[in-house]
């Protein structure tokens, strides 16, 4: 079962009951290296893997990028 | 000489903090790295690429515990996504670091001096170590001081136009008036710019577009460490005033005639 959820601004289509963690796993992002916002709030490391996703959820990931 | 600059309780022997912005390829930004002695790094926080999960990131690039990691709100154009973007570049876990950006304009990416006070303010409250980039306005620079900011960060020119010391004369006046140090940003060009912000007694230079964006970043990396350092020490030394008339620097009596 799929539900939708907005991730990093697009439409995105993930497994029902997925966590954070495991999205993340799924798209072969390293958690070590991002930062995550779930509805506008900021998730601590320790809640990737306990943070479930519902259809409708905001989710920001963010890493540094060059900058001045 | 033990000339260190000190922030929030970090010592630091370099006063050059480099960008990491706008370089050709990752191999000219190490260079111009290692060159630059730089200890003090600015970065931005965006989105990531999810399109392609193996590319490296820039901390995959860098040795970021080398570095003290100065995440910038670049990009932000109110306080409420300056503070955002700065909880999120915290929750990195790198740095509590903040340089403090507010633009809402995107031509001359000037700062906003309400917001970026209203975010600083509530920045300082949430535990973060806040350099606020700011226009050179004295009054403003003296709110964020007694606001709790770690350092002021007026701007020489607008960032990336290589115009260098523009802001001259208001500088001079935010550095007579700072209990903290003065940290000049962006819009420097060439190495006598820096010196010359290191000369009125600025503490720091944050230097992006000169360095990465120069024929050879590496060399112009290497030339603003010593443009700093000779800026500096002038300062240190106490330069002999200007005249209006001349002083003749050799003996008047005994001229052979």
């Amino acid at each position: 079962m799929a539900l939708h959820i907005t991730l990093n601004g697009r439409s995105e289509a993930v497994e029902d009951g997925a966590t954070v963690a495991e999205l993340l796993l799924s798209r072969g992002v390293n958690p070590a290296r991002v930062a995550v916002e779930l509805n506008r709030r900021i998730l601590r490391r320790e809640e990737y893997a306990t943070a479930r996703l519902s259809a409708g959820d905001v989710l920001e990931v963010v890493t540094f990028v060059g900058g001045g | 000489m033990d000339d260190r600059l000190v922030i929030a309780g970090k010592e630091l022997r370099s006063r050059l903090f480099l960008g990491t912005g706008k370089y050709r390829n990752y191999e000219e930004m190490h260079a111009a790295f290692e060159a630059s002695g730089a200890e003090v790094i600015t970065v931005a926080l965006r989105r990531l690429d999810l399109s392609d999960p193996n590319k490296k990131t820039l901390l995959d690039e860098i040795d970021w515990g080398r570095y003290t990691i100065l995440p910038n709100t670049a990009g932000c154009r109110t306080a409420d996504e300056a503070v955002r973007t700065a909880q999120l570049a915290r929750a990195m876990g790198l740095s509590n670091w903040v340089k403090l950006e507010v633009i809402p304009d995107a031509k001359y990416l000037l700062p906003d001096p309400i917001g970026t006070l209203e975010a600083a303010k509530r920045l300082v409250a949430e535990g973060f170590v806040v350099l606020p980039y700011i226009n050179d306005d004295p009054v403003l620079a003296k709110q964020l001081e007694e606001a709790g900011c770690a350092t002021v960060m007026p701007l020489a020119s607008p960032i990336g136009s290589g115009q260098g010391m523009v802001h001259f004369e208001q500088i001079k006046i935010i550095i007579e008036q700072a209990r903290v140090p003065v940290v000049v940003d962006a819009g420097i060009g060439a190495p006598s710019d820096a010196a010359l912000a290191m000369e009125l007694g600025a503490s720091a230079c944050v230097i992006n577009t000169a360095v990465a964006q120069a024929q050879n970043p590496a060399l112009m990396a290497e030339a603003m460490r010593l443009g700093i350092e000779a800026g500096r020490k002038a300062f240190l030394a106490g330069r002999i005033p200007k005249k209006a008339y001349a002083s003749a620097s050799s003996p008047l009596e005994g001229v052979v005639r």
